[in-house]
């Protein structure tokens, strides 16, 4: 088991706590980085129990293969979930690098279904 | 990525700017990993924001997936386009996009010929001129 994978776990959910708090308090971009590395923490998760990868190694070369890990591995569910996660990359993208985003960018839907893809993604295998 | 897909993001770029006449669309590695890519399509009302980002997550099925890559919708509506891109003038309403999407596609499947594009199926909106516009286009290519 990696040392680290509980602690990918935290770390989802201590980020997507953070994200909720900054949306609340109208801190958007912050807001939307904040979601994408919660979701992003617990696919690394999920991929790290399925023995995809291992958290100790976590690197940008993550963000390539995550996804496609997801759609291949991910059951039924799996290109759902590569969706989503790449909905919510797009948002971090723009709240790193382009226009500022604001609260009509975080859909309450696209939201929703990204806290359901990382709790689905946290649980024991 | 390959340079057949290469040359078809070529091609989806060139007729979608052609069929959104003067909309400002652009195909780019992301800025943080030049793995990925994102559509950038600006000036899109309200209104048709989804339909423009459906539009782009089937290219990205239909190329980019293919080739391990990912392709990201950065649809950038009315007001941020306004307020943060003042070049971009032109606007594109939801009825505008309903005929644009009606040639965007065929071109599109144009590029198929089980090379770009083996599994789109787009029939029921092909229109014989783009068709033989891409087939001309193709010829030309090849």
């Amino acid at each position: 088991m990696s040392l680290l994978r509980d602690t990918f776990k935290e770390r989802s959910a201590e980020n997507w706590d953070a994200a909720v708090a900054c949306q609340g308090s109208q801190r958007f971009n912050a807001a939307a980085n904040r979601y994408y590395y919660a979701v992003y923490q617990a696919v690394v998760y999920w991929a790290d129990q399925k023995k995809l990868v291992r958290c100790e190694r976590s690197h940008a070369g993550f963000h390539q293969t995550l996804p496609e890990l997801l759609a291949e591995h991910g059951g039924d569910s799996g290109k759902d979930f590569r969706d989503i996660f790449a909905d919510v990359y797009a948002l971090r993208i723009q709240a790193d690098y382009k226009h500022p985003v604001a609260e009509k960018h975080l859909k309450r839907d696209l939201i929703q279904k990204a806290d359901v893809v990382r709790k689905s993604l946290l649980k024991p295998i | 990525m390959n340079m057949d897909i290469n040359s078809a993001i070529t091609k989806c770029t060139e007729r979608m700017r052609s069929r959104f006449r003067g909309c400002h669309v652009e195909i780019n590695p992301t800025p943080d990993d030049s793995t990925f890519y994102e559509a950038v399509v600006y000036g899109v009302e309200e209104d048709a924001v989804d339909q423009v980002a459906h539009f782009i997550h089937e290219l990205d099925y239909q190329v980019f997936r293919p080739a391990g890559s990912l392709l990201i919708p950065m649809v950038v509506d009315a007001e941020d386009t306004r307020n943060y891109y003042p070049e971009v003038s032109l606007i594109l309403s939801h009825a505008r996009l309903q005929s644009a999407l009606q040639q965007v596609m065929p071109v599109l499947t144009g590029l198929d010929y089980g090379k770009y594009l083996p599994d789109w199926n787009f029939a029921s909106h092909r229109h014989d001129d783009v068709m033989t516009a891409c087939d001309a286009e193709l010829a030309l290519a090849a």
